[in-house]
This record gives structure tokens, C-alpha cells and sequence, in this order.
């Protein structure tokens, strides 16, 4: 399981880590539960504007911009490629391109949040010794 | 930190301490970049997450947890975030901002802090294409990083601080010494005329100070910052100022040789601003000096010129007396404006003299010399007559112009009835100022009538129209330059002319009077001078005029033949100094061509 979770891990999500220490020992936890919370939204606003007749790519391209910031804060990798993908289709004005990628867009998040959860449910089980092996 | 007007100096360790404020409207990297800021070091002091996020909830959580660790301010606008940093000038040492903001453009942001707050700012972005690294460039950015951000990335961002205030320190140093140095050679060579000072000793030891203090300035070193490089910020300006005139700046305005007693050591305690050395504010005062006589001489050369100005509307006695009481108050002002870009330097004191000593006897005589000339002859002898004033006076520099300048005004009275032109020029030039005062239009108006030499009516409409087309554009110098070239005919029309343009009624006797003095200042008090005529008290800028006169390219040639000796003179004398190395050519052409 680790290793699953280490191949999801990204070298920036290693560093998110690094900068977890003893005055934060939730660190990751917290950068990633505000991830969370913040791209739930962006997502939830992606849906709708590709909802509507026409669609408007420019703010599309905005949130889409948001939210491919956001999970390259994390270090996720898949999500970020996804939403460039998406960010093409905008440029282009393909709707249904967009609307496609987006599919795979959330596809990728979710299975990120699944994996994270998993990943953190893990940690903490493990408790600070595996944490600080994994440091190494 | 420190909030003096000083380059900030930290703490040994420069980078630690760096103070920096971070712009984002993703909470989610606000929160990442403040924990690597903080593992920089960067810590300890105040540390301002800006988020634009506009969902209150999960930021307020978000700003929550954080609230304990740093002094969290939350705005959900940029204009809240420049509204800050405006509040805090010196609060910040940089500021990182993320380009894509909901309410204001990262770019505008930059552009603000930059241009307001003159701190380093680095945009961030998801985006990486080069176009959009070229534009943030452009606005300014020092630097550009690509979310996600490395530590390693953040650990070097104080670079751009350091640089910054290098680069400060040693512009506004530089800067100011070159200005200080430019004033300084112009200023003490008007000093030395002025004062009859040892000039070459003065203006060597000025500029030994200067070369003093950029060696002092390049020998610092520039990277430690603990040696704190003075940056005379407003407010320290302010605290400047305050105890200069706590000393007795009144001195100062008066005569720029009581500067002295305004002493660096009592300014440096009253200030009471630590770290700062008695040599900055030497140099500063020095500086401060220049600039404020430069001021005075302005301030007061218009106070007396505008007084004069009426009475050279009214009956020539009047006039001629203004202008003789005008040099007089001229010479004052000119003599207070050693900081002056003065073109003539060497000619101001004597003229100066010139004017007060020499007025009707010598101008008599030198009347008599340009009366050869002054027959209604062709350009060419105008020409000659111009040349041939143009010969004493370029002997006699300094004294000619005093006299010269003299001359239309004290001949005034007595040629009044003799001669029409000395009338002529008696009169025009009067009326032709307070047109000049008003637009073109009825300045030309006024040319023709008072003017009652035949030789010039032609001329003068000529000039009339063209310069009334090109009023606007005339600028004093052609003004002045009109007034030598022509005779009093042609000076009023050509004054008419030239102060429609250049909406400077006396701006023709003023330039000619200027022109003559060669003084540099600038040319509100020619304006003054030419309405009081006393201009020959005054050092203006005639050159810059002079290139006008050039450029309307009048007849003035011929009109010179009309002009009366005096009028000569003056232009002669504008010629004579050297105001602008351009406008010669172009006086040249319009007058000796």
C-alpha cells in the first residue's frame, strides 16, 4: 500500500512532507484537506459553465486555470495533465472536448482523493516512526 | 523593522527576517508557500497571506488555523492588498504574487507595488509559456517561478531585496551626484561671478566633495548591509527640512553664502535619526541648497518682475524707470540663483554692475556707436550694425550686455523724443508685453500701432503673420531673439509676436534681457525681466530663445536695420553667451545670416 501511495506521490508531495515537522505535524494533511475543499468548488463551478448553452470557454479556461494551480500544489501529477488537456480544448472552443476531459479530469481527482485519504488513513495509522522512515 | 527612512538594516543575517507578502487567491498554496517561507527563515517577522479566494468559509477555516502562526490578514480584494502595503511602506521587503486573481490582473498589481512602493515583486504562475514570462517581466517582475514552487526556489528570493537595494543605494547616490556635480559647476561658476569667490578653488574644492562622496559611495561596501547606505526617503526628507529651518533657513533664501551657518553637525542632532552620519547629511544639505536657491531665485525673480510688469504699459517714463529699478531687483535675484543653469556666468556679476553703474552715459555713447548702424538700411546692414555691436560686445562681454540691455530702457526717456525707434522700442516693447501677456491675437494688433517707423510696418506684418501663425509655437527664445533682431518697431512686433507665443508678454524684454545677462535661469524671470526691463540683472536663458528666433526666421535682418543701436546691443550680448550651443546657429542664421 505504501508503495501504491509512493508512486502517487509526487517529489513535490515528498517536499509537502518535508515541510511538515513538529510545529505542524498535520501539515500535509491540512494543505491537502484545503485542496480539497478549494477544488471541490472549482469543480462544482466547472460543471456548471460546461452545463451551459453556449459555453463560455474564457471562464472555463479561468477555473480550469484555478484548479490546475491547485492540484499542482499537491503534486498531482494526472490531474494537472488532465486539466491542461482540458485547457486545449478551451483554447479551441471544443465543448465537447471539454466536456470529455473534463470526465477524465474527475476521474483523475477522485481517484486522487481516494488515494490521499487512503494514504493519510495510512499515516496515521503508522503513526511518526514510518513518517520518518519514509523522510529517508 | 526598522521604519526609519534608512535601507532598512536587518539583522546580521540578511535573509533572515526578509519580509515578505504573498498574494494568492488559492488558499491552498498560500497556506504551502507560507510554511516553505517560513522554513527559509523567513521567519519572525510579519508575514501577510493576501487571499483573493472569494468562498469565506473554507478560508476563513483556512485563515484560522493559520491566524496563530503569523499576522493573517485576509482581503478578498487586491485593492485591500495595495491598500495594505500602502499603509505599511516599509512593512515589506518583497512581495510574491500569483498572476491569475479574480480582481485584479497579478501583472496591475505588479505594476502597482513597483511604481508606489518601488519593492521587488515575484509573480508565480501555473502557467509557464514564455509569452506570459516576457509580459510579467515587462510589467516588472524581478522575477518569474512556476507553481509549483520549489523550496529551493524561495530560499534565493531575498537576491532580488539585496539587489534592489544595491541598485537604489546606487542610483539615487549616483543621481544625485551627478546632478549635484552639474549644479555645482554651473552653480559655483555663477558663485565665483557672483561672489567673487576664488572660482576655480571653489568650484574645484565643490567638486572634490562630490568626487569625495561617490568615492566614499563606490568604497563602501556594498554588500554588507550593515553599513547602512542613507536613502532620503520623504520622510526623512521631511525631518530634514524641519530641523534646516529649526537652524535658520531663513539665511539660506537670502543669500546662499550664509549657507554656512546652517551646519551639518546641528541639522544631524536635531534630526535625531540614528545611523545617520554627519556626511549624509552634508551632502544632503548641499543638495537641499542648490535646489532651494534655484527656488528663491525663481520665487523672487517673478515677485519683482511682476511688479514691475504694469508699469511697463504705462508711459515709457514709467517704463524706463521699471526697468531700471527692475535690473536692480534682477541683479539680486540673479545673484540668488547660483544654482541656476546659467549660460553667461562670467557675464552676470559684471552686468549686473554694468546696469546699475553704466546706465545713460554709457548707453549714450554706445548709442551713438549703433546710431551708424542704426540707418534703415537693408539686413545686411543691419547686419553689419549687429556685427559691429556684436564686436565690442564681444569684447566686452560682461560689461556690454549690462549696458547694452541698459540701453533700450535708459535711452528711453532721453531718446524718447529724438528718436523714433528709441521711442519705437520705448513703446512697442510696453505694449507688446501686455499683449504678449494676453494670446496672440491682440498682441499683433498692438505691434502696428505704436510703431511709427515706416521701415518696419512691412516687416512687421510679415513677421506679424507668421508669427501669429506660429505663435503658439514661438517659443521665448525666438520671442527674445525677435526683440534683438528687430528694432523697436520690430521688436514690438516681433515681441507682440513673440509673446503671443509664448504668452509671455515681457518675454521679449525679458529674453532680451536675459539673453544679454546670458544668465540661465530660467525663463519666468526673463518674462519678468522683459516687463520690467531689468532683465539685465537677471541671468536667464536667452539661448533657448535665441533658437527660436532662428526658427521664425524673420525678416528680423531687415527689421535690424531699423533697430536702434541699443536694441542691437542686447541681442548682441544674447549672442555673446553661450546659452545653448544650438540656439547659437540658429540666432545666427536669423539675425547674422
Amino acid at each position: 500500500m505504501q508503495r501504491q501511495l509512493a508512486n502517487m506521490k509526487q517529489s513535490l508531495f515528498d517536499q509537502l512532507e518535508e515541510l511538515q515537522d513538529d510545529a505542524n505535524p498535520n501539515f500535509v494533511e491540512e494543505v491537502v484537506t484545503l485542496y480539497y475543499r478549494d477544488s471541490a468548488r472549482l469543480v462544482q463551478n466547472i460543471d456548471k459553465a460546461l452545463e451551459k448553452n453556449p459555453v463560455d470557454f474564457v471562464k472555463l479556461d479561468s477555473y480550469m486555470h484555478q484548479f490546475k494551480g491547485s492540484s499542482s500544489s499537491i503534486g498531482a501529477k494526472k490531474v494537472k495533465i488532465e486539466c491542461t488537456q482540458f485547457r486545449e480544448y478551451c483554447r479551441v472552443g471544443n465543448g465537447e472536448g471539454c466536456k470529455k476531459t473534463f470526465q477524465q479530469v474527475k476521474r483523475e481527482y477522485a481517484t486522487l482523493r481516494k488515494k490521499l485519504e487512503a494514504y493519510f488513513q495510512f499515516a496515521r495509522q503508522v503513526g511518526p516512526v514510518e513518517k520518518a522512515c519514509r523522510r529517508k | 523593522m526598522d521604519s526609519n527612512g534608512f535601507c532598512s538594516p536587518r539583522s546580521d543575517c540578511f535573509p533572515a527576517g526578509l519580509r515578505v507578502l504573498v498574494v494568492d487567491d488559492d488558499p491552498t498554496w498560500l497556506k504551502i508557500l507560507e510554511k516553505m517561507l517560513k522554513k527559509c527563515n523567513y521567519e519572525g517577522f510579519l508575514f501577510f497571506l493576501i487571499s483573493f479566494n472569494f468562498i469565506l468559509f473554507p478560508l476563513r477555516f483556512a485563515l484560522m488555523q493559520l491566524r496563530p502562526v503569523f499576522g493573517l490578514t485576509t482581503c478578498n480584494l487586491a485593492q485591500e492588498a495595495l491598500n495594505r502595503l500602502r499603509e505599511r511602506k516599509d512593512g515589506f521587503d518583497i512581495v510574491i504574487s500569483d498572476v491569475n486573481m479574480p480582481d485584479m490582473d497579478g501583472f496591475k498589481l505588479l505594476e502597482h507595488v513597483g511604481l508606489e512602493m518601488d519593492l521587488p515583486v515575484i509573480m508565480m504562475s501555473v502557467d509557464g509559456e514564455t509569452s506570459r514570462v516576457m509580459k510579467g517581466v515587462q510589467h516588472g517582475a524581478c522575477d518569474y517561478l512556476l507553481k509549483p514552487i520549489r523550496m529551493k526556489e524561495l530560499r534565493n528570493i531575498w537576491q532580488h531585496v539585496f539587489r534592489k537595494r544595491i541598485h537604489e543605494v546606487r542610483d539615487i547616490e549616483g543621481h544625485e551626484s551627478l546632478e549635484e556635480l552639474q549644479m555645482m559647476r554651473n552653480g559655483t561658476e555663477q558663485f565665483d561671478d557672483n561672489y567673487l569667490y576664488g572660482g576655480e578653488f571653489i568650484s574645484g574644492k565643490k567638486r572634490k566633495d562630490v568626487d569625495n562622496k561617490y568615492d566614499e559611495r563606490m568604497c563602501g561596501d556594498p554588500s554588507s548591509l550593515k553599513k547602512a547606505r542613507v536613502v532620503w526617503t520623504v520622510d526623512l526628507h521631511q525631518k530634514f527640512v524641519k530641523a534646516v529651518n529649526q537652524i535658520g533657513f531663513e539665511n539660506k533664501a537670502i543669500r546662499y553664502s550664509c549657507l554656512a551657518e546652517v551646519g551639518p553637525k546641528k541639522i544631524l542632532d536635531l534630526m535625531g535619526v540614528p545611523r545617520l552620519t554627519r556626511e549624509n547629511v552634508a551632502s544632503h544639505l548641499q543638495k537641499y541648497r542648490l535646489y532651494l536657491s534655484r527656488l528663491q531665485k525663481e520665487n523672487e525673480l517673478k515677485a519683482t518682475l511682476g511688479g514691475t510688469k504694469h508699469s511697463d504699459f504705462s508711459p515709457k517714463d514709467s517704463a524706463a524707470n521699471a526697468c531700471l529699478q527692475n535690473p536692480i531687483n534682477l541683479q539680486h535675484e540673479s545673484f540668488t540663483v547660483p544654482a541656476h543653469k546659467i549660460l553667461v556666468h562670467n557675464d552676470d556679476p559684471k552686468i549686473c554692475e554694468g546696469n546699475v553703474k553704466q546706465s545713460l552715459p554709457v548707453s549714450e555713447s554706445k548709442k551713438s556707436r549703433f546710431a551708424d548702424s542704426s540707418d534703415p538700411q537693408k539686413s545686411s546692414s543691419s547686419r553689419n550694425s549687429f556685427d559691429r555691436s556684436f564686436g565690442p560686445f564681444d569684447s566686452d562681454v560682461k560689461s556690454e550686455p549690462m549696458m547694452q540691455s541698459r540701453y533700450p530702457w535708459s535711452t528711453k526717456l532721453p531718446s524718447k523724443q529724438e528718436h523714433k525707434p528709441c521711442f519705437q522700442f520705448d513703446h512697442p516693447p510696453l505694449p507688446v508685453h501686455r499683449t504678449q501677456a494676453d494670446s496672440v491675437g491682440p498682441n499683433l494688433p498692438h505691434n502696428p500701432g505704436p510703431s511709427s517707423i515706416d521701415s518696419g510696418k512691412a516687416t512687421r506684418a510679415r513677421v506679424e503673420l507668421s508669427n501669429g501663425k506660429s505663435i503658439e509655437k514661438v517659443t521665448k527664445v525666438e520671442s527674445t531673439a525677435a526683440l534683438f533682431s528687430f528694432q523697436p518697431e520690430i521688436e514690438s512686433i516681433s515681441s507682440s509676436m513673440w509673446n503671443t507665443k509664448n504668452h509671455i508678454s515681457e518675454q521679449n524684454l525679458f529674453d532680451h534681457r536675459n539673453l544679454i545677462l546670458g544668465t540661465g535661469s530660467t525663463r519666468k524671470l526673463w518674462d519678468e525681466e522683459f516687463n520690467s526691463y531689468s532683465s539685465q540683472g537677471e541671468f536667464y536663458q536667452p539661448f533657448s530663445d535665441l533658437g527660436n528666433i532662428g526658427s521664425l526666421g524673420y525678416g528680423n535682418q531687415e527689421l535690424i536695420a531699423d533697430v536702434p543701436p541699443h536694441l542691437y546691443d542686447p541681442l548682441n550680448f544674447d549672442f555673446e553667451y553661450p546659452g545653448d550651443p544650438v540656439e547659437y546657429p540658429v540666432i545666427d542664421q536669423g539675425l547674422f545670416a
